[in-house]
């Protein structure tokens, strides 16, 4: 199972370079980027204010009970801050697009494949990799951090009112410890987390809709796994940039 | 039948994890004919053509287009080849994201330099030589089967191909509707001047429009000739298959 994990990895990255090929030598249609990015980015704004206001409202409020075990609770700001634009909001924001973005990519292409549409594509002498999954991964890398820093804002707006609103934190110590102890590398780092998981959905999506074989079944299933498989390397990544990447460590 | 060999398929192998499909597919087509490859279902006539225009690259042998082995052409050297070449899929392969008249553009803007108005100009016209006037705005999912099976000939019409090939043009259409694309297929050879290479298992297809007719068998090429040959040869799998005589 590992080894198919990794060998579709490979596959991926192979896919991904082609794309970055086709990039360079300014193939791909801009109309269908643009299409594509009010698809990935302007249609996913509601399910990622919903995932993020409500991780940043429980995060605030559960941060607020521990540190208010010793007496830290007006810390609140301050870690929950951090949490959200390093991690919580880049990662459930990667996850939950790979749910709505990656599977409707599988599912799309891997239609087209098993009804010929693709080989239709090679027949009039459009190539797949410029015509399709160019403009999608274009499309989603770009939007990703635009979604996330979206959602840095509407996170931390759901923080602030439980903090405050709710748990009575002073907003002038919420704001002081926030700013005090956040820096702009830590939404940078949840950035450029983004601008990764950006790629990583659509060349996944794409790639599995590519290898859909076998009708309606193979469709679902090519779905299934899109959004199973961007879901774990999304999480492997953000371990990766966490553990690696000087700036992520600083504290 | 003097006419020049426009490809010719030599010792063509394809196989499919060590199941051969093709083991070795002789044929020549003409220019200007109907050739017809029938064979009973599963028995690799998709993958013959395939094989032939490119979609699939074979183990072993040629196919001589024009003098060129595409087998061994460049990407480049299949991108001329396609400007003449025009396919109609099994199942149509219509654009679904796409309108009827961008789908019959589809080839021309990707293919040609003539402007949006000689496109739109040729989308009117390809769309009116299948019988389907003004549904240029019309969405894919609006169509019958029948409707679609149409527009995608006019796809393959509108650049004007040397030669076009149907994988099953008939395959799920009502027998009228099967008889309307037998005679679309006669109009296009008519009208454009187009080579046809049809692979079906349509018997009243193969004989209302084909002009050679070859039998695909167990991989192998086990009768090519007119329909009058096919109709009376002694062949135990030509005369099973006409005659439809269960194993």
């Amino acid at each position: 199972m590992i080894s198919g994990f990794l060998r579709e990895l490979g596959a991926v990255a192979l896919l991904g370079w082609e794309t970055l090929r086709k990039f360079v030598k300014g193939e791909g249609e801009l109309a269908e980027i643009l299409r594509q990015m009010e698809l990935i980015g302007v249609k996913s704004v509601p399910v990622v204010t919903l995932t993020t206001v409500f991780a940043g409202m429980v995060l605030s409020l559960n941060t607020y009970i521990g540190f208010s075990r010793f007496g830290a609770g007006q810390y609140t700001g301050s870690v929950v801050g951090v949490a959200l634009a390093k991690e919580l909001v880049p990662v459930l924001a990667g996850i939950v697009i790979a749910g709505r973005v990656g599977a409707a990519m599988a599912a799309e292409l891997g239609t087209m494949k098993v009804t010929e549409q693709i080989d239709a594509l090679y027949t009039l002498n459009a190539d797949p990799v410029a015509f399709l999954v160019l403009p999608r991964t274009v499309a989603s890398t770009v939007m990703l951090p635009v979604l996330v820093l979206f959602g840095d804002g509407v996170a931390h707006i759901g923080a602030y009112a439980v903090a405050v609103g709710l748990m009575g934190v002073n907003p002038r110590i919420y704001d002081y410890y926030l700013f005090m102890y956040m820096e702009p590398w830590d939404i940078a780092v949840g950035l450029i987390k983004a601008l990764s998981f950006g790629i990583i959905i659509a060349l996944v999506g794409c790639y599995k809709g590519l290898k859909a074989e076998g009708g309606a079944e193979g469709v679902g299933r090519a779905t299934t796994s899109a959004v199973v498989h961007a879901s774990i390397t999304i999480l492997i990544v953000d371990f990766i940039w966490g553990k690696l990447l000087p700036w992520t460590l600083r504290y | 039948m003097d006419a020049e060999i426009l490809i010719r398929v030599e010792g063509l192998k394809k196989s499919f994890q060590g199941k051969e499909v093709l083991r070795g597919v002789d044929l020549s087509i003409r220019e200007g004919e109907v050739f017809i490859v029938l064979g009973r279902s599963g028995v690799g006539k998709s993958v013959l053509l395939k094989n032939m225009v490119g979609l699939m690259r074979p183990e072993a042998g040629r196919v001589i287009y024009r003098g060129k082995d595409l087998v061994r052409a460049e990407p480049e050297e299949w991108k001329e080849v396609r400007r003449e070449f025009a396919v109609v899929f099994q199942h149509s392969a219509l654009f679904d994201s796409l309108s009827v008249g961008e789908n019959v553009a589809f080839g021309l803007r990707r293919m040609t330099r003539l402007s949006e108005e000689e496109i739109r100009e040729r989308v009117k016209e390809s769309l009116s030589l299948v019988g389907l006037e003004g549904i240029e705005e019309a969405r894919i999912s609006q169509l019958s089967g029948g409707m679609q099976k149409r527009v995608a000939i006019a796809r393959a019409i509108a650049l004007r191909p040397r030669v076009i090939f149907y994988d099953e043009p008939t395959t799920g259409l009502d027998p009228i509707m099967a008889a309307t694309i037998a005679m679309l297929i006669l109009k296009m050879k008519r009208e454009i001047g187009s080579t046809s290479f049809i692979i079906t298992h349509d018997l009243k297809l193969a004989f209302r429009v084909g002009t050679t007719l070859a039998m695909l068998h167990d991989g192998r090429i086990v009768f090519m000739g007119t329909p009058e040959q096919f109709r009376e040869c002694s062949n135990p799998v030509v005369k099973k298959f006409v005659e439809g005589i269960p194993d």
